[in-house]
């Protein structure tokens, strides 16, 4: 059965379809005897469902309900078994690698922006140790300024240090 | 191949957390008014002698300074004379150790990116400010 079917079935059966329609799945009805079954087994359940509805509940329905409800006890689903329940669903997998790199991008850990397995974050990790901030000389590496400033970088002799020296441009400059 | 999801984010949360653990640094930011009224270098101020010295002042005063823990991507911004802000944005490590930064003055149109290693200094001066000019050095070490 599939779910067109199903849903023309019950479009039938509520009377909405115009005639040209109705006709065809008439046509149908009597040609497939699978089609046919399913829609016995509807009319079937219409028909209960009605009867269903015209019974009269008794008095004290919703009390006994209430009680019941009281007296089963409630529990959440565990915290494992919500993690299993989503572990199960074929999502899972995107959602945790996509979450786990966001979780390392948004800390800085470097190198880690393969989506393709865990491999690379290892292999990142053993790389570039970085467990310590390298003593070193300071490096400028860019420099981006409007063209009305000098810009000067500045090294003293045997200092780590660099020193970025703006100054305002002067018509001197230019000529 | 639905159980790998697990495995995968607790290892990863494992070396998330080992990361974390590792980006934190100290960056101290120091504003400094430098002028050729007198001789004068503040004791917070003798790291950066050699780099002082070879600028055409003479005294070379501590105006402002702080020091703020931060993660190896965060912005620091601080105000200095002439209201103006100096932006200070961590990078990441670099390959060779050093920390990356950007620094920004938004009213100067300046921008600079430089990698900093442990304990040095970058520099940047120039701003005019009360017959001198302000010089603002931005250190980093690892905590």
């Amino acid at each position: 059965m599939w779910k067109d079917d199903l849903e023309g079935l019950m479009m039938l059966l509520d009377g909405v379809l115009d005639p040209t329609q109705e006709a065809l799945w008439r046509a149908r009805l009597a040609d497939e005897p699978e089609l046919a079954q399913q829609w016995s087994e509807l009319q079937t359940l219409r028909q209960k469902l009605n009867e269903g509805l015209k019974e009269e509940l008794s008095p004290d329905f919703t009390q006994r309900v209430m009680r019941a409800v009281r007296h089963t006890e409630q529990v959440p689903p565990s915290l494992w078994d919500r993690l299993t329940a989503f572990l199960s669903r074929p999502i899972a997998i995107p959602i945790s690698v996509a979450a786990a790199l966001a979780l390392m991008w948004s800390i800085g850990l470097p190198s880690a922006t393969s989506p393709t397995s865990s491999a690379p974050v290892i292999a990142a990790q053993s790389a570039a140790p970085a467990s310590a901030l390298a003593s070193g000389e300071t490096e400028i590496e860019s420099i981006d300024n409007p063209t009305d400033y000098n810009v000067l970088v500045l090294a003293a002799p045997g200092s780590p240090n660099r020193m970025i020296w703006i100054s305002q441009r002067t018509p001197s400059d230019e000529g | 191949m639905r159980l790998l999801a697990l495995p995968l984010f607790l290892v990863s949360s494992l070396f998330a957390d080992k990361a974390l653990a590792q980006s934190q640094f100290k960056m101290s930011i120091r504003v400094i008014h430098a002028t050729k009224d007198g001789t004068r270098m503040d004791p917070g101020l003798v790291d950066l002698k050699a780099d002082l010295s070879q600028l055409a002042f003479t005294s070379f005063k501590l105006l402002d300074g702080h020091t703020k823990t931060v993660f190896d991507r965060e912005v620091v911004a601080l105000e200095f004379p002439g209201s103006r802000w100096l932006e200070v944005r961590t990078r990441g490590v670099a390959k060779d150790g050093s920390l990356k930064v950007s620094m920004k003055v938004r009213d100067l149109k300046f921008k600079a990116k430089a990698k900093v290693g442990a304990g040095s200094t970058v520099l940047l001066g120039g701003p005019p400010h009360m017959n001198g000019s302000i010089i603002l050095a931005v250190t980093a070490t690892q905590l």
